[in-house]
């Protein structure tokens, strides 16, 4: 991983972000703290249907009916979203907001021709609602479509928000893209109305348009040309007075909005239709959230009438905030700056290539960019260097690397208020979005290039393809490849804060040994070090290996540089520390050229034909040919990779293993058997995972302090030996102390730590001895009741021999030393002592009127608590019966692990104790155990029940357990109390 | 925190690392050198960082500033002026700060979850049955802030690590907050790291 240097987050006047005052809301629903921004996101997908529920009260967008169905089910290419919500788009962008100048400019049209035109929100609503009643006096009816070709102006926007109005769907498009392409997308949409502005347009693109769309009813001009001679009726624009200005009418969510065109390579352009709903709430949900623009941001954001950005930035107003729109081409790298410096344009949206022609003229803007607060760039891959660049010549503004597509109309990874930039990747993903890298086989993928997935429903997925009646082209282009995911057709790879770097489209992907190496890094990598100019990196059978791939690089040196040892180390080391392991090759080999097509274009099939000695399937389209047998000869030349140097450990087999996991843990080879772990490069936080694996896989408990006074991996091989002779493991002291001991049984967890407070705050001063058994055996199946019972009866008769005996335990350890003290009863030992702490009677044990009871009380307690975890909990364990669940029916492994001793403690069916038993019982616990205590007064009857403070701090319960600092004090003394 | 001084130390600079080592003391150079090359690099810019941060305070040049180690490993400042250090580092990272009272900071590099931290004896109940509630995507951020918020909350109380970090609850998924008595706080570093800052409760009679 490389370092990139936090960017000073720019602490301006501006007040907490939206998102921090949306956050706020998602807690008060969520009941759980969710500061971290990951924490955000993932309880966005992981809860749907509160989130985006959530997200629509609060963004107070103008809507009719109900949202109390968020979401009609859980497959994302079927799920709809609020399907009994009923709104208006034009009405969400232009309706007066609380807090905004109606009068105020909300719109400017920036033209290369003539002054820019400003329009307020009022007159904007007004202009748009006239232009609705005019196209509804030429014809156009909801539910049809309309085309609108022309360029980036006011007037583009007041048609299509007039169309919108009306519920038409709109499409639109440049006036610069010729008759073909025009055709190739528009015929498909089969609109009534074409609205054009001709500004640009070739006459012959006129006919051919009248002439392709059998379906128009009528063309209309938007510019001021003469009339042309088409067949068609033809009439310009025109606002007349007496037109009666409709209101605002409320449409079903899924109305459609949008018809869009995807860039296929293949065949003509899918047109996908985008409803009115998704797309509003997702817009509204980038812009605030993620670009957290207000009213008093201006937004400009490059794009044209063709391209999603367009309907992306056209959503800016219904946050309030002041849009700019602009017809003039890009002539030079100061375009765009001098808009933005006259303008006072607060949100600037880009793309890398004007980046990049800015950087390569070495331009700096010099207009007055004080307004200026972050940079948003889409459209392909941005690069390192290009934050560095806006960093030197912009200035400290964030430079926000946001990704989509037309498909979604919206963005999957993007910008964050509240996160500093990381230099060459995207802040975040989308909130709501279940985004993620995955393998071919659909698994998550994390530090490595992936397919870009989404794995649940989204508002902004497309309704559906126009002409595909029975869906197969719209599930082959999305659904196909990944079962139950949105398949996006690009290469990301997240990290694990969850910033994001885009590799381009999924074509052109490596696939080394199953590791999926998008080629645009290491070119970018490469692009560093001097003595290579040019790098093509191209997947090999690995002649050695049937069946495996390998990666080779082929350079293409600068004028008198050699690819000798250093060099070829120069480039593996830049591959592995900039990227990772996998991208580094397994050949490096010198080329005098790389294949190029006429066209310019390299051509890595070619050279991986080559390469593994194939027939070259596209040598005609090459303009070097020649160079294919130069790049055959290279790679047979080159020499193999160097073997791998092995340890020399010796013949001892603990210490190969200690090394084996002092390796794994450390990520770097063992070395040195006597280094210091931390001279290794050992963290202390190493050394917790480093003994807990040692535990797990060598069976040796080698505490932290012992640990500490030799710190080697001999030290560790020595101190593993010695715990494995000194076994069974053993009763461990938490106290020391004089008298008959008290022993305290582990929780669920198989843990004694949350003793500690108890520990620390009893007053007696007999010694507190922890017994230590382990949970599940060593299939990781979970033993039962009685079975750890009986490790535990072992352990605290090896440390006192005879009676009499003291036991406690919490919950779970309460059965544990419940079932001890039975044994130890029976067996003629006195049990003096046994305390309960809060322990449920097991499910096991109680009559069928306390199953009823406890069944109404938990789903009181349910209700009570609002956890959601604690419900699947119960129902997952309302239908087991011995045997704890299996792992796959859990939703992770650690609920799993605490489900499976749940399982265990339910299955239980005491005995009968005659001694002495004192319950503590919970506060918290009073109303959901009154009923069942019984079935522990039925096994003992000298059961004394003491009071104490606090809940019973369950796996779903975050109020203040008995055990915790608040109420462990008043405990330890009710024990004391008992004890004596 | 009115005062305290945070410092990002990038670790893979080997071209400050000659300087560096001219303001360490024989001990630091040695303690340095034992380890492997990225440690000796990290040990080395850290303890030069720490001295700088220090020298700015005190007006005294790196090499100068009376620094000592507690046989826990605590960095101490030997000065009259009420001046207090601490460092961590973690992988590429280093973080320096120093205040006018009591501090500690630490630093660690995010790790994928793993429900084995669970079991690494280090977390309280409650905090384990806080992490569990979360969802599964927030838990590696927020385990490695609770590890943060431990290790500087003790680091500002000037116990040993050892045996204490179960005890020292944190309250999962706060970024600020109090534990064991310490105002914590997250320091923003680079993406991929955690950092806390813990300063533990003013003292009565300190002025000002």
């Amino acid at each position: 991983m490389t370092l990139a240097p936090a960017l000073p987050g720019r602490e301006s006047d501006r007040p907490a972000t939206q998102l921090a005052d949306f956050r706020r809301h998602c807690e008060a629903v969520a009941g759980v703290p969710l500061d971290d921004p990951a924490a955000l996101h993932a309880w966005s997908v992981a809860r749907p249907r509160e989130f985006w529920r959530t997200f629509l009260d609060w963004a107070e967008l103008p809507w009719s009916g109900s949202a109390d169905v968020v979401l009609t089910g859980d497959d994302v290419e079927t799920a709809r979203f609020f399907p009994d919500v009923r709104l208006n788009y034009a009405e969400a962008l232009l309706r007066p907001l609380p807090g905004v100048d109606d009068d105020r400019v909300a719109l400017t049209s920036v033209h290369a021709d003539r002054p820019a035109e400003r329009w307020s929100r009022a007159e904007l609503r007004a202009e748009v609602l006239r232009t609705a009643a005019a196209l509804t006096r030429m014809g156009l009816r909801p539910g049809e479509r309309m085309v609108v070709i022309a360029p980036h102006t006011a007037r583009t926007i007041v048609v299509a928000l007039a169309g919108a109005a009306m519920g038409a769907a709109v499409s639109t498009a440049a006036s610069d893209m010729g008759a073909a392409a025009l055709l190739g997308r528009f015929e498909q949409v089969e609109p009534v109305l074409l609205l054009l502005d001709r500004t640009a347009m070739t006459a012959g693109t006129v006919t051919a348009l009248a002439d392709g769309l059998p379906t128009l009813r009528r063309l209309v001009l938007l510019d001021d040309q003469p009339l042309p001679a088409v067949d068609v009726p033809t009439s310009r624009l025109s606002l007349a007075d007496d037109d009666e200005v409709p209101a605002w009418e409320r449409r079903p969510f899924d109305t459609p909005l949008f018809v869009m065109f995807s860039s296929g390579t293949t065949g003509p352009p899918k047109a996908m239709v985008h409803g009115a709903g998704g797309t509003l709430l997702e817009h509204v949900k980038e812009l605030r959230l993620h670009v957290d623009l207000r009213p008093e941001d201006t937004l400009y954001f490059h794009t044209t009438t063709a391209w999603m950005m367009w309907n992306w930035q056209l959503s800016a107003l219904a946050v309030g905030a002041h849009v700019v729109v602009n017809d003039a081409p890009v002539t030079g790298p100061e375009s765009l700056w001098e808009l933005v410096a006259e303008q006072g344009v607060t949100v600037f949206g880009t793309s890398p290539a004007y980046l990049q022609l800015c950087q390569d003229a070495g331009y700096r803007p010099a207009g007055d960019l004080s307004r200026l607060r972050a940079v948003l760039s889409t459209g392909a891959v941005l690069h390192d260097w290009q934050f560095d660049w806006v960093a030197g010549a912009v200035g400290p503004v964030p430079l926000q690397s946001i990704s989509g597509g037309t498909d979604i109309i919206g963005c999957f990874v993007l910008g964050s208020p509240d996160l500093p930039v990381r230099r060459g990747r995207s802040q975040t993903r989308s909130l709501g979005l279940d985004v993620a890298a995955v393998d071919e086989h659909g698994h998550e993928v994390v530090g490595e290039v992936g397919e870009l997935v989404c794995r649940a429903p989204f508002p902004s997925r497309p309704l559906g393809f126009l002409r595909d009646p029975d869906g197969a082209r719209f599930h082959g282009s999305y659904f196909a490849e990944h079962a139950g995911m949105w398949t996006h057709g690009d290469l990301i790879e997240f990290d694990p804060d969850g910033s994001s770097r885009l590799h381009g489209r999924s074509d052109g992907v490596l696939n080394i040994d199953g590791v999926r190496i998008g080629p645009s890094e290491i070119y970018t990598l490469l692009r560093g070090v001097p003595e290579i100019v040019d790098t093509m990196a191209v997947e090999q059978r690995d002649p050695g290996r049937p069946g495996g791939t390998r990666m080779v690089l082929l350079v293409v040196l600068a004028p008198g540089a050699r690819l000798d040892g250093d060099l070829q180390q120069t480039v593996r080391r830049t591959l592995r520390q900039g990227a990772s392991a996998a991208h580094v090759p397994a050949l490096v080999v010198a080329v005098a050229e790389l294949p190029l097509t006429h066209n310019g274009k390299r051509s890595e099939r070619a050279a991986r034909d080559a390469v593994n000695g194939d027939p070259i399937v596209n040598g005609g389209a090459l303009r070097n040919p020649a160079c294919l047998d130069a790049i055959r000869a290279a790679v047979e030349d080159a020499a193999t990779a160097p073997a791998v140097a092995p340890d020399d450990l010796g013949d001892d087999p603990l210490l190969r293993d200690t090394a084996r996991i002092w390796r794994e843990v450390l990520g770097a080879e063992a070395g040195d058997p006597d280094a210091d772990f931390a001279d290794l490069g050992g963290s202390s936080r190493q050394v917790l995972s480093l003994l807990r694996r040692v535990r797990l896989e060598l069976g040796a408990d080698v505490p932290v302090q012992e640990f500490a006074q030799r710190p080697t991996l001999r030290g560790l091989a020595a101190a593993v030996a010695d715990a494995a002779s000194a076994e069974p493991a053993g009763v461990t002291e938490l106290r020391p102390g004089q008298g008959e001991p008290l022993f305290f049984v582990p929780d669920a967890w198989g843990q004694l730590n949350l003793y500690a407070g108890l520990v620390e705050h009893l007053a007696t001063d007999r010694p507190l001895l922890g017994v230590q058994v382990p949970l599940t055996d060593a299939d990781g199946r979970h033993r039962s009741i009685e079975e750890v019972a009986a490790d535990a009866l072992a352990q605290v008769r090896a440390a006192q021999p005879d009676g009499p005996y003291s036991l406690i335990g919490y919950s779970f350890g309460g059965l544990v030393a419940f079932e001890t003290g039975v044994r130890l009863r029976g067996s003629g030992e006195d049990v003096l002592y046994l305390g309960l702490l809060d322990v449920r009677p097991p499910e096991a044990a109680l009559s069928a009127q306390e199953i009823a009871a406890r069944r109404r009380a938990a789903r009181l307690r349910t209700v009570l608590s609002g956890q959601v975890l604690g419900t699947v909990v119960r129902r997952l364990r309302g239908t087991q019966s011995i045997a704890a669940p299996p792992p796959s029916a859990v939703p992770d492994a650690e609920l799993g692990f605490f489900l499976g001793s749940e399982a265990v403690s339910d299955a239980y069916r005491p005995g009968a104790l005659d001694g002495d038993v004192t319950f503590y019982l919970a506060a918290g616990s009073r109303r959901a155990l009154r009923q069942t205590l019984s079935a522990w007064r039925r096994r003992s009857r000298r059961l004394t029940v003491v009071d104490v403070p606090g809940h019973h701090g369950d796996i779903d319960d975050d109020r203040i357990g008995m055990l915790s600092d608040r109420h462990v004090r008043t405990l330890a003394a009710r024990v004391d109390e008992t004890l004596a | 925190m009115a005062g305290t001084r945070i410092t990002i130390v990038d670790l893979t600079d080997d071209a400050a690392l000659p300087e560096a080592e001219t303001w360490l003391t024989p001990d630091e150079l040695a303690r340095a050198r034992r380890g492997t090359p990225a440690v000796h690099r990290r040990r080395v810019l850290l303890r030069a960082a720490l001295r700088v941060a220090l020298g700015n305070e005190l007006g005294l040049p790196p090499d100068l500033v009376p620094l000592a180690t507690t046989p826990l490993g605590r960095p101490t400042v030997a000065t009259p002026a009420d001046l207090d250090g601490s460092c961590s580092a973690s992988g590429e990272l280093g973080i320096v700060a120093v205040g006018p009272r009591r501090i500690g900071i630490d630093v660690e590099a995010v790790a994928p979850w793993s429900a084995a931290v669970l079991d690494e004896g280090w977390l309280a109940a409650e905090e384990r049955r806080a992490l569990v509630r979360l969802p599964e995507a927030a838990r590696a951020v927020a385990v490695t802030r609770c590890w943060t918020q431990k290790e500087a909350v003790l680091k500002a109380l000037g116990t040993g690590l050892r045996g204490h970090l179960a005890a020292t609850v944190t309250e999962v998924g706060r970024t600020d907050g109090e534990v064991a008595g310490c105002q914590v706080h997250d320091v923003r570093v680079p993406h991929g790291w955690v950092a806390s800052l813990a300063v533990p409760p003013e003292e009565k009679e300190n002025p000002s």
